[in-house]
């Protein structure tokens, strides 16, 4: 293989995915190094990977999500490899299938490494124990996606197929689309497998949290916690969202909406799109919370996006002054939800962000020079 | 009328346009101007797209003030337009007509004489340019405005639409007094459009030309 054009394939497609999902791999960051002491960060990753090797269940959860990252990768590197800017790579076709299937390989292993990596030391633990099936599952699996993944490069670099994977595979849109859906349905569609992440992490969360813990009497200031940090998990979506409504949503500034309803689109769309969520949490019911604690907790549901949302509309947020905004405010809220403030609570963060949506929609100008274009 | 007071569009601190008063009466317009003089800005601040220092007001109404009734007014087509690839032209037809409180068999009509009826029903990602530009000039005319504006609406279309489309300009103008501001960096064909006067963007200002 040519160092030149393993360079190119490393600049257009692998350091292109790492860009535009840095706020994603931030997040799965602190997720898996930063919940815990520095000093017992081995010790808790060791005593993970002792989990999944000695429970099928629990390799078997595993390896679904690193199917949805390899979902992810696929997706976005067919549709870098459909973009017009990146025709010029159809020049690898002179070269033979074999090498073409090379330097796909190359590419899927490179955006793949974070998960090939953690996969590599959890084998090797199977083995050192001598748990000889979990080894092989984790590398047959792993090995089977790898080469699937260059598979389906090769045949978009060959056949210069016209969309993405995920929008190919996908069917044709059936329902009505009323103008606060849009934005999900751009979710659905092309952010598949974010989502499917992002879903997976917050209602293991969920069902973790009240399996686990069993108060002596209801208490709602833990589950505010946990709903906290479900909408914090999808602060990544939220920013898809705002990116693809400057992008693709900018004519609709154009149609004569009042603000309120704008801003009730707003909150319907983040309540559907928090549904499983709080559809789940009623498996607490009872232990965790009383009847009269469920509007507390839809308001905080929803009025928590609706505020990162209404951050974003605001002049120079970039990516990570985003995150850092929303760690500042998330560790405020920690202490604000110990306190018990009751209903004040989401109404002050619906006000504040009412407040923020009303004053800056009409202002804002589309200055994404310095957020990361997502896929 | 459009009046235009101290508006100021700034892009950081680049001055894109700057116009201390100007008053536009009822008429067919063509703005004209260089790549780059602020034709597109122009439209886009009265379209609601872009926020700016300043005034602009229609019949006395601002957009400032009352925007949800200014925008009633004021319908805009973009010179390209990016729509939500998995809508259809039907869902952008639907909720133009929601919004602009019309009826989807106006719309029909225009799409049937532009010739992108048979796509109506399939998603704007699988259309070419020339059938978007067309499905976004069709949705600048739904509703009842008072204003059209129109930012390069001949560019990638065919013969046969530039026809529906400056014809269609003229019976509106003339039968519903609609006004339009169009730009073009084609010239029109003698006759072919009823052109009330011309408007230049040069300078980082807009000003009327006297005939």
């Amino acid at each position: 293989m040519h160092r030149s054009a393993l360079t190119i394939l490393q600049r257009v497609l692998v350091n292109h995915f790492y860009k535009v999902n840095a706020g994603f791999f931030l997040f799965f960051f602190f997720v898996l190094f930063g919940v815990v002491k520095g000093g017992q960060l081995i010790d808790y990753h060791l005593s993970l990977i002792q989990g999944m090797i000695e429970s099928f269940v629990f390799l078997g959860c595993v390896i679904l999500i690193w199917f949805l990252y390899t979902i992810k990768c696929v997706n976005h590197i067919t549709k870098q490899l459909t973009e017009p800017r990146h025709r010029f790579l159809i020049t690898l076709n002179t070269l033979s299938s074999k090498e073409q299937y090379l330097y796909m390989l190359f590419v899927h292993i490179q955006v793949y490494m974070p998960v090939l990596v953690y996969a590599l030391i959890v084998a090797f633990i199977a083995a050192s124990q001598h748990l000889f099936g979990a080894m092989w599952a984790v590398l047959i699996s792993n090995l089977v996606m790898i080469l699937f993944s260059a598979g389906i490069y090769r045949r978009y670099l060959q056949r210069n197929v016209n969309e993405g994977f995920l929008k190919k595979i996908s069917g044709k849109p059936f329902f009505p689309k009323p103008l606060f859906s849009i934005p999900l349905w751009f979710i659905q569609k092309e952010r598949t497998p974010m989502l499917l992440i992002t879903k997976f992490f917050t209602l293991l969360l969920l069902y973790g949290f009240i399996n686990l813990y069993e108060p002596d009497t209801p208490d709602i200031r833990p589950i505010l916690l946990i709903m906290m940090l479900v909408v914090v998990a999808h602060a990544a979506i939220i920013l898809q969202i705002r990116f693809y409504e400057e992008e693709r949503l900018v004519f609709t500034k154009n149609l004569p909406v009042p603000i309120i309803k704008k801003f009730i689109g707003l909150l319907l769309m983040y309540l559907l799109l928090l549904l499983p969520e709080l559809i789940f949490i009623w498996k607490g019911f009872a232990l965790h919370f009383q009847l009269t604690d469920l509007p507390q907790i839809l308001l905080l549901t929803v009025s928590m996006p609706a505020f990162f949302h209404s951050i974003l509309l605001m002049k120079d947020i970039d990516n990570e002054s985003y995150y850092r905004i929303l760690f500042v405010i998330c560790a405020l809220l920690f202490f604000v939800i110990l306190y018990n403030p009751g209903i004040v609570l989401p109404t002050v963060i619906l006000l504040a962000a009412f407040a923020l949506y009303q004053s800056h929609l009409n202002d804002f100008e589309k200055n994404m020079n310095s957020i990361a274009k997502p896929q | 009328m459009l009046q235009f007071d101290s508006v100021q569009k700034h892009y950081g601190t680049f001055l894109a346009l700057d116009i201390p008063s100007l008053s536009i009466a009822n008429g067919v317009y063509w703005l004209q101007g260089e790549n780059g003089s602020g034709k597109s800005t122009f439209l886009k601040m009265i379209g609601g797209l872009h926020p700016f220092a300043g005034n602009i007001s229609l019949n006395g109404c601002s957009i400032k003030k009352n925007r949800v009734s200014f925008l009633q007014q004021v319908n805009y087509a973009e010179a390209e337009t990016l729509y939500p690839l998995f809508l259809t032209a039907k869902d952008l037809v639907q909720l133009y007509c929601y919004t602009k409180k019309s009826t989807e068999q106006k719309a029909l009509v225009l799409l049937e004489q532009l010739h992108i009826i048979d796509a109506y029903q399939k998603p704007v990602g699988s259309y070419s340019s020339g059938m978007l530009k067309k499905l976004s000039i069709a949705l600048a005319f739904i509703g009842n405005p008072k204003w059209i504006l129109l930012d390069e609406p001949l560019i990638t279309v065919d013969a046969e639409a530039v026809a529906v489309i400056c014809s269609l300009v003229n019976r509106l103008h003339s039968e519903e007094d609609i006004s339009f501001i169009i730009t073009s960096h084609q010239p029109f064909k003698t006759g072919q459009l009823g052109i009330s006067q011309t408007l230049s963007a040069a300078h980082q200002t807009i000003i009327m030309n006297h005939a």
